[in-house]
């Protein structure tokens, strides 16, 4: 009896470390709250879906992990992060110098430029004459805002948000004049509303505009990244990705 | 225990790397600029408006006073967040779409939260102030009105020199309670990408990624302002003579 008793508290005892060992292995990956569509956003029934989740589920097969979704809110994600309430940002978020201070970007697996959206019938340039008494939007913390608050921050009124949704809205409703976003969710979004808003070209490349979109992990994790970076410049490569990205996107966004 | 060694603590190491706040101080004054002057407008506009709240809700006939209790209700039984989401995201709407409205010189305005804002506290501020000094206009003992009129007073010149007065005076320490907490109310104003001071803190916290430093700044503006409030009051309190 004893015997069968101390089977069992060792099988169980080696049932829970196991199962201790597992839980160890999910990666918490945080996903930013808000909708930015078609690369991450939720359906009605509350799932996430787009380029960015399926390549999220590609990823963490190429490299043997156990990915959990969280919603964090857009502008606290690198806190998140660093306080380790996510393991893994895989949200769209571009290689930038002030970023990387805090935070170990992988390699980008897409990359797209800023294009500019506004009210028809304007006259875009960076300049003070075309730009005056003109409000810009832009989702706050992005490369983006970067560019713009540097490039015509002197002289036009920008409006920074936490969501780009509320950009997309306010840019509706003409209480903007024009909006700077990532290219990608901004030509999905002026596809859907073609009538009301006029697409004014992307923006000229600048360094603070990075180099690409890549998922970021603490400083610390190396052997995280290092998996990562496998499993990302496996992907991009290969027939999965090109499919994946004209299916949600219309083109192949692999970084060259 | 992760925030004991994660970044709280190395954050509270006040003193160091705050160059960043010097950096952004003109975001800061612009933010605090815009906190001020809403409160300032709510609360001299809210409060002129709740004098006539107060009035119509003591007034006999049903048609003011069914009103003015409707209207108090509503705005104190709904949270100021929705009712400035209304605002921006109803009525803001509904401007945009009218094209006499967009083409209207009143267009910059009604494109700019800030306004909506303004709108929403002064509505609040009418809202809870009418209730508070209409139980003040109550609490004046008769006497004092009936020997105003005694002396010739009209029933206007009554209620001007006498009446109010004298509820201002009763309601000084309310007062001063309704105006911090409209202060603090003023907060919200971040949330539809106006640039009060929270707004500015935000922006700082986004761009630098300190987490913790900006909003304990920020909250201790928010404390020292509402001292000064606080003392502003206290001083007027003093200053009035009040015979026992």
């Amino acid at each position: 009896m004893k015997k069968i008793l101390l089977t069992v508290i060792v099988s169980t005892s080696f049932a829970f470390t196991s199962m201790l060992a597992l839980a160890a292995d999910v990666v918490k990956v945080g996903i930013a709250a808000e909708p930015y569509p078609p690369l991450s956003s939720k359906n009605a029934n509350g799932t996430w879906e787009g380029f960015e989740i399926d390549l999220l589920g590609k990823v963490c097969a190429e490299a043997n992990l156990q990915c959990e979704i969280k919603d964090i809110a857009w502008d606290g994600i690198i806190p998140a992060l660093l306080s380790k309430k996510i393991d893994l940002i895989f949200t769209s978020m571009s290689v930038t110098e002030e970023r990387a201070k805090k935070v170990l970007f992988t390699t980008p697996y897409y990359n797209s430029l800023p294009v500019v959206i506004g009210l028809p019938d304007q006259n875009w340039e960076m300049n003070k004459k075309a730009l005056k008494r003109k409000i810009i939007g832009v989702q706050t913390a992005t490369v983006s805002s970067n560019y713009i608050k540097l490039k015509t921050g002197k002289f036009a009124e920008i409006r920074e948000y936490s969501t780009q949704d509320e950009v997309n809205s306010d840019l509706l409703a003409g209480r903007i004049d024009f909006m700077v976003a990532d290219g990608i969710p901004a030509m999905a979004f002026f596809a859907d509303n073609k009538g009301s808003l006029q697409f004014y070209g992307d923006v000229e490349y600048d360094a603070v505009l990075g180099e690409g979109i890549a998922a970021a992990v603490r400083h610390e994790d190396t052997a995280l990244a290092a998996k990562l970076n496998v499993a990302i410049e496996k992907l991009i490569r290969g027939e999965d990705y090109a499919e994946l990205s004209i299916k949600h996107l219309g083109t192949n966004v692999a970084p060259k | 225990m992760d925030f004991l060694n994660g970044t709280f603590f190395t954050e509270l190491s006040f003193f160091k790397d705050n160059a960043f706040l010097i950096e952004n101080m003109d975001l800061l004054v612009e933010g605090l600029w815009t906190t001020v002057t809403l409160l300032g407008i709510s609360l001299v506009f809210g409060f002129v408006f709740a004098i006539f709240v107060a009035l119509a809700r003591l007034s006999k006939s049903a048609l003011l006073s069914y009103p003015a209790f409707l209207f108090t209700s509503v705005i104190r039984g709904t949270p100021l967040l929705v009712q400035i989401y209304i605002y921006y995201y109803g009525l803001g709407i509904l401007f945009s779409q009218m094209p006499e409205v967009r083409s209207s010189f009143l267009w910059p305005y009604l494109r700019d939260g800030y306004w909506y804002i303004a709108f929403a506290l002064i509505l609040s501020t009418a809202g809870y102030l009418g209730e508070v000094i209409r139980g003040g206009l109550l609490s004046v003992p008769k006497g004092e009105i009936e020997t105003a009129r005694a002396f010739g007073m009209s029933a206007r010149k009554a209620f001007l020199r006498v009446r109010l007065p004298r509820t201002i005076y009763l309601l000084t320490p309310t007062l001063a309670g309704e105006t911090v907490l409209l202060l603090k109310s003023t907060a919200l104003a971040s949330t539809i990408a106006v640039v009060d001071l929270l707004g500015a803190a935000n922006r700082i916290r986004s761009m630098t990624f300190e987490v913790y430093k900006p909003l304990l700044l920020v909250a201790v503006i928010y404390l020292i302002l509402t001292l000064v409030i606080e003392y502003v009051f206290k001083r007027i309190e003093k200053r009035i003579p009040v015979r026992a």
